[in-house]
This record gives C-alpha cells, structure tokens and sequence, in this order.
C-alpha cells in the first residue's frame, strides 16, 4: 500500500489539523471570554462583601464588628475601607491614611464616582484595580472595596499559568487518541482493501475476517467474502472444465495420430478400438464396417470379451436394424442415450449387460459412410455433448486413416502389377532383343559376305538388292536398339558408363565419316568446324556419339541440297555441338512433337523413315549426363540442333559411375 | 603375328557359327578355327583335341553350360587359363555388359557381329587389351 495515498494517513492528518484548529480558536476567543466572566465574578463578589459590609456598619449592633472586618484585614489581601462623603478615609487598615483625602490615591473620576453614587463597582482599563462601593446614608459613608490587580487578575494567572500546558497536553491526546481511532476504524477497510489487492492478484481463496468489522463495514466485508467465493468457484469449475477438455482433446488426438500412421485398414480399427476403451475410460467400444452392396454394418473390431464373442459370432446389423449403430448410419448422425433403460432406440446386446450409455458415432469421408464407432459405458449421463463433438472428430479421423489404409492396399496391389508390369517389359525386351539380334547377325553379315564376292561372282543387280538386305538388317537393328533405350528411359533405368578424357573431336570424326556415306548419292556438303584446344569432358562416350550420330543423320536425311556444318565449341564449362542444315526445316508446332517418343513431324513422316525415337532418346541422354538439347529452326531455310554438356563430373544430373577404362568401338 | 592364331568358337546357334566361320576363315584367311555346337563336355572335348587356342569366342546363352559357367571352367584349368576369352552375345544391354566384365572375360562382340572391325578387335585383343564392342 503506498503511504501517500493512504486513506488511514489522510484521516488522521485532516483529523489532527481539526484539532489545532479548535484548539487555537479556545486559546483566542474561549480564553477572553473565560477570563472576562472570572473577573466579573470576582467584582461581583465583592460587589456582595461591600454591600454585606455597609449593610453591617448601617447597623449599631454589627457596626462595632464591621469596623473590626476593615481594621484588622490582611493588608495583602482585599483592601477595604471607608470614606466620609467629602471624600477623607474614616475607616483604613492603614492608620496613617485616615483623614487623608481619597484623591491621593486614586484619580479624580474614581472619587467622583464612588462620591456621586449609592452604590457600584467600577473596573476601568487605565486604571487597573477593579473597585466596588456602596454608601451608608445613615452615616454619610461610603464602604469601598478595591481589588488589586493582582488579586482581580488572580484567576487569570492560574488560568494562563496552566492553561498553555493542558491545552497543548489536551490537544496531544486528542490527536493520539483521535489518530488511534481513526487508525483503528481505518484498519478494517485496510484489511479489506488487501484483500481485493489479493484476490487482484490471483489468490482467490482470500476471505476477510467479518467479527471485527462495525455493521456498514460487515456487509461490505461479507459481500466480498461472497463475491470471492463465487469468483473462485467460477474461476476453479472453468478451469476444470478447460482441463477437462483439453485431456479429451488430448486423447483424441492422440488416438488419431497413431491411426493416422496406420497403412493396415484392420490394423487401424483394431487401434482406435482399444485405445479409445482405454484412454477414455469406457465399458466396451466396437467398429463396425459399412459394407455398401450388402447394406450392413459387419463388426470389424470389439474390444473385451464381448468383442471377441461378437466377432467370433459374426456380429452384424443390416441397416434397417434396431439400435443405436444402424439408426446412426441410417442418419449419418451421431446418436448419443445417456440411459439406456429410458431409450426406446437402444437395444440390449446380451453380451454387454452393464451398458448404461451409449454413443453411437457415423464414420464419414467426403459424405460417405465407413462405419459406425460405438461407445458404451457403465454409467448413466456417460457422454456430455463435448464429449460427442471429440468423438465425431475422431470418427472422421477414423473414417479418413480407414480409407487411406484401403487406398494404400489398392497402391500397394497396383504397385506390385506396375512393377510386375515394368518387370515384364523389361524381361520381353531383354530377350526381344536377344533373339532379333541373333537372325540379324545371319542376314546383315550373310548379305555382306555375298555382296562382297568373296563367296562367288555376283552381278550389280545382286549386290544392290544385297546391300538394301544389308541395309535394312541394320535400320532394324537400330530399331531394336532405340525401343530398348527408350525403355530404360522411362523407366529410369539407364545405366551411363561415365569416363573421363572423352576427345569430342575424335568422335566427331567418325560420326562425320558415317554423314558422308549417308550423303554419298546427295550434293549436298557436309563440313566440320572443330574448335581449337577444346578440353576433353567426362561422360558416356557411346552415348555422345549416338546423340551426335542421330543429329547428323537427321540432318542428312533431311537435306537433299545445299549443306550440312557441324561445330564443336566451348561456351563457358560446357561444350556446345550443333548440327546445321539447310533442310526443310521444322515448323514451330513441331517443335515439342519432335521430343516425343513414336511422333514425327509430317515432314519425318513423309520421309518415311525412322522409328521416332532418335530424338527424344537423344534429348534424355543429353539431359542424364547434365547436358541440354535444343534447335533453332526456320521452315524454308533450315534447322540447327545444339547439344551443349558439361565439362566436368559434378555437374552430371545422375552420376552413375560405372568403371571405365572402357572403350566402345564402332 | 609371327604364327596364326588358334581360335575356338563355342555356339550353339548354326548360323551364328556359319557367320563367324565365313569371316574368320574366307574373309579373314584364318584356318585355325574349330567350333562346338553346344557347351556340353567342354574340357574334355578340348583335351581330346588337344586344343590350345589363343583365342576363344564364347556364345552366353548355352546349354548345359553358359558362357559364364565356361568361363570359369577355363580361368581355373591350368593350360587355358592363359588363353583370351571373348563373350560373343547379342544380349548387349549395359548390365549385361557389367556382368561380363564382371566375370573376367577379355572382351565381347555384339551379335550381330560388326564385320569391318573384327580384325582389329582380334589383333587388339591378341595384344592383351580388353575390347568391349557392343554398340
């Protein structure tokens, strides 16, 4: 509690100021008033003792004895005596004085006074003493009374003497008494503002004592012990619902994720019954599988005995069926009896005696129904509706780790007849190839050998027809070999034989050799323009030079007249080869077409030859060893291809090292 | 080649053998040339025949023996083992391939076999070098 601003500080403070005040004002204003009645009194009273005196000296028989008061009365005390009417002392304690004149002693005003008046008493400011007089007639005196100042004052002495002391004694004890008070009526709302500065912060179970408190203070004191009290009540039941809640939640998730890693659809449904039973504390759980044809929900795990005895005992209900599971599937809705004894719709399992409550809750994926989870537990009011809501998202969570399970069967069935398939394929052109080759080597060589004479004469019209014989064994070998290449491509299976120090220029060589045979019944000029100090590059030699033979003899296929250049450069850390002819070109429509496997541009179709295969075959090997494959191309003028690849190994997209050491001659 | 080499071709696909009979012995001019028409009996038809070839051609796809089974039948008998030993295949695929190289053949020959480079590959493979032609 900060001390400036504390209420109980401020009370006491105003309080004190309060005093001061009162106190001062009886200083200033009670005191002369106070002062002033006590010397009136006192000249009252003298007034009486000289009226009682003058009375007595009227009076023969007191007069001796009155005479006697004034003789023989204490000097120091009250000075009284007796004038004639001219004014002399006839009476005196004072011998001396007698017969002197009053005016001596006092001034003129007091003697003319006391002289000119039956009686009176005088108190005059310039003159100090309080007198009082009063006449005997009968004897022509006057009895006179003087007050000393001292004497007339004396109250007022005392009075000033103690006063200043007491009043200041008076107002400390006022104050400590009246801080005292305060402080003590103060402490209460004290107690009760630490109270709320408790409860403010967080310790709601803080009460305030109400016996001590006066009646106001007590409501206030039982109102907040009220208000605290249904404060900590609303603040502990929300935080035990919360908890509540979020342990289900956590169940929940927590069956969902290890279902959700499941890939056996039994296996899912085996899991979500037995750890929903158990997380969630519950009498019996079953899920049944909705089986669309047949329109019937077969019992696909029970956890306990029961579930065992269901499923030994087949366990299923057609869709029409009574209960809670089959009029869940039927409104794909969640059908929840929290007593069972009172729901017409629940139907007593023999095998499950104990059920109070059940909570029957669809399996959907996208609208569809999978199944049927049902809950079953021993007591009455089980399954609140967060409860439901948790178990329709489980339900979900089910229905979708269900089909992902039965998807990934079909994946896993397909899978297999795929690789079945590609294994089957692969196995067909392995031995496809094996035995085409193997008749290949009679009729290419065989052809050979008797168009070259060596077996006998042969006339030109034979060797003609022998070298076409020659001629095609060797397109359809070239055949073979591109199905068999086109395969491992797409089927990723392409082995590279990756060496290093592969002289592009020396294979170019060959491959340009082989161009002018092709060209050999064309005019058409065929040229190379080798790039000086070309470095060599790392790759699959036999697969470069297929690329470049199969852009060369596209280019000499193509062309009928003018000529065909090929170059060899580097550009950066590639090497860049192109294949320029002055073709019909190829039009930009063709220009994706021409990469596809079995497609030809019209132009390729009409020529009539080639399987379709060289350059999408060309473009994988390009692309396998790191390397593009691209064309430039105007219809009318010509086309270039260019083939670029990298120099070194890192760069290579799939470095399939095989040993090299190698060497694949044409 | 001071003295002609001694060559044995085991096939058992005739016109396979007749291929290679006309290129080694007509259009080569090699008669060291002898052929078996299968695999079976190997080393003794060998010892029979007091065969010492220099170079052996051998078919991969046989029975009852492969080429492969040969191969090691050859590597491990003491007057061949020396001699060098060539698969003859028209299974050409690059794992084929690998698995020749593998087994410790000298080289190989696609079927069908290329004419124009056989007395090349025979004269580098006499010399020692491994040839693997079988583009």
């Amino acid at each position: 509690m900060k001390v400036r601003n504390s209420l109980a500080l401020k009370v006491t403070l105003w309080f004190l100021l309060l005093a001061f005040l009162s106190g001062a004002f009886m200083v200033v204003f009670v005191r002369r008033a106070v002062l002033e009645a006590l010397r009136v009194q006192t000249i009252s009273q003298s007034a009486d003792y000289t009226h009682q005196l003058a009375l007595a000296l009227a009076d023969s028989e007191s007069q001796q004895a009155a005479e006697n008061i004034i003789l023989h009365q204490n000097l120091d005390h009250q000075r009284l005596f007796v004038v004639s009417e001219n004014g002399r002392y006839i009476l005196h304690p004072d011998i001396t004085k007698v017969n002197h004149l009053l005016l001596q002693d006092y001034p003129s005003k007091v003697v003319n006074e006391i002289l000119g008046n039956a009686q009176g008493s005088l108190d005059v400011a310039s003159f100090s003493n309080a007198v009082t007089y009063e006449a005997v007639p009968s004897r022509g005196l006057v009895v006179v009374s003087v007050i000393p100042e001292a004497e007339a004052n004396q109250a007022i002495a005392y009075f000033e003497g103690q006063s200043y002391i007491q009043i200041f004694t008076a107002l400390f004890i006022m104050a400590i008494v009246g801080g005292a008070a305060t402080w003590i009526t103060i402490l209460p709302i004290r107690q009760l503002t630490k109270a709320v500065q408790e409860i403010g912060e967080g310790k709601l179970e803080t009460r305030v004592e109400i016996e001590d408190l006066d009646a106001e203070l007590e409501i206030l004191g039982m109102s907040f012990n009220r208000m605290a009290e249904q404060l900590q009540q609303l603040f502990y039941g929300l935080e035990d619902r919360v908890a509540e809640r979020v342990r289900d939640l956590t169940l929940a998730a927590q069956v969902s994720r290890q279902i959700t890693t499941e890939l056996d659809a039994a296996r899912v449904v085996a899991h979500v019954a037995a750890l929903t039973a158990s997380v969630f504390e519950l009498y019996h759980v079953s899920i049944f599988l909705h089986d669309e044809a047949d329109q019937i929900l077969k019992l696909s795990q029970g956890t306990g005995k029961a579930g065992e005895e269901m499923a030994a005992g087949g366990k299923q209900f057609n869709i029409r069926d009574r209960g809670l599971v089959p009029l869940s599937a039927r409104t794909q809705e969640a059908i929840v009896s929290n007593d069972v004894a009172q729901d017409a719709n629940y139907f007593q399992n023999p095998l499950l005696l104990e059920t109070r409550s059940e909570l029957a809750v669809p399996m959907l994926f996208q609208g569809n129904l999978i199944g049927v989870l049902d809950l079953q537990a021993e007591q009455i009011n089980r399954f609140t509706a967060d409860d439901i809501k948790i178990m329709v998202t489980l339900a979900e969570q089910v229905a979708i780790a269900i089909t992902n399970a039965r998807l990934f069967e079909e994946l896993q069935v397909a899978l297999k007849h795929a690789e079945r398939a590609n294994q089957v394929k692969s196995t067909f052109l392995a031995s496809m190839s094996h035995e085409l080759r193997t008749p290949l080597n009679a009729i290419i060589n065989f052809s050979q050998f008797i168009s070259s004479a060596m077996l006998g004469p042969v006339n030109d019209e034979q060797i003609a027809l022998l070298q076409k014989l020659t001629a095609s064994g060797k397109h359809l070998l070239s055949l073979i070999n591109d199905v068999l290449d086109i395969s491992k491509i797409e089927s990723d299976s392409l082995q590279l034989f990756i060496e290093e120090g592969i002289n592009l220029a020396e294979e170019l060589d060959t491959v340009v050799a082989s161009g002018h045979a092709l060209l050999k019944d064309k005019e058409v000029e065929l040229q190379s323009r080798i790039g000086t100090n070309l470095p060599p590059i790392a790759g699959d030699k036999r697969r470069i030079r297929q690329i470049m033979l199969n852009l060369v003899s596209n280019a000499c296929k193509f062309t009928d007249s003018g000529q065909i250049t090929v170059s060899l450069s580097q550009q950066g850390h590639e090497i860049l080869f192109s294949v320029t002819d002055t073709g019909p070109g190829i039009a930009p429509k063709d220009h994706e077409i021409i990469f596809e496997t079995f497609r030809q541009s019209e132009t390729g179709i009409r020529h009539g030859e080639g399987s379709g295969l060289g350059l999408p075959i060309s473009k994988r090997l390009a692309e396998i060893q790191g390397g593009r494959l691209w064309l430039e191309s105007e219809v009318g003028k010509g086309t270039t291809f260019y083939v670029a690849l990298p120099l070194g190994l890192s760069e290579l997209a799939q470095p399939t090292l095989l040993e090299g050491g190698s060497s694949h001659e044409h | 080649m001071n003295t002609e080499p001694v060559f044995l071709y085991v096939e058992d696909d005739e016109f396979s053998r007749t291929v290679m009979e006309l290129l080694l012995t007509r259009a080569l001019g090699f008669t060291q040339l002898t052929m078996f028409e299968d695999s079976s009996n190997f080393l003794k038809k060998m010892e029979a025949l007091s065969l010492k070839p220099d170079l052996i051609f051998l078919d991969i796809h046989m029975k009852p023996d492969d080429g492969f089974a040969l191969l090691t039948l050859l590597r491990s008998h003491e007057s061949y083992c020396k001699a060098k030993v060539v698969a003859v295949t028209a299974s050409v695929m690059n794992e084929e391939v690998e698995l020749l190289k593998e087994a410790g053949f000298d080289g190989a020959l696609a079927k069908p076999l290329d004419i124009g480079f056989c007395s090349e590959f025979i004269k580098r493979t006499i010399n020692g070098e491994r040839v693997w032609h079988i583009g």
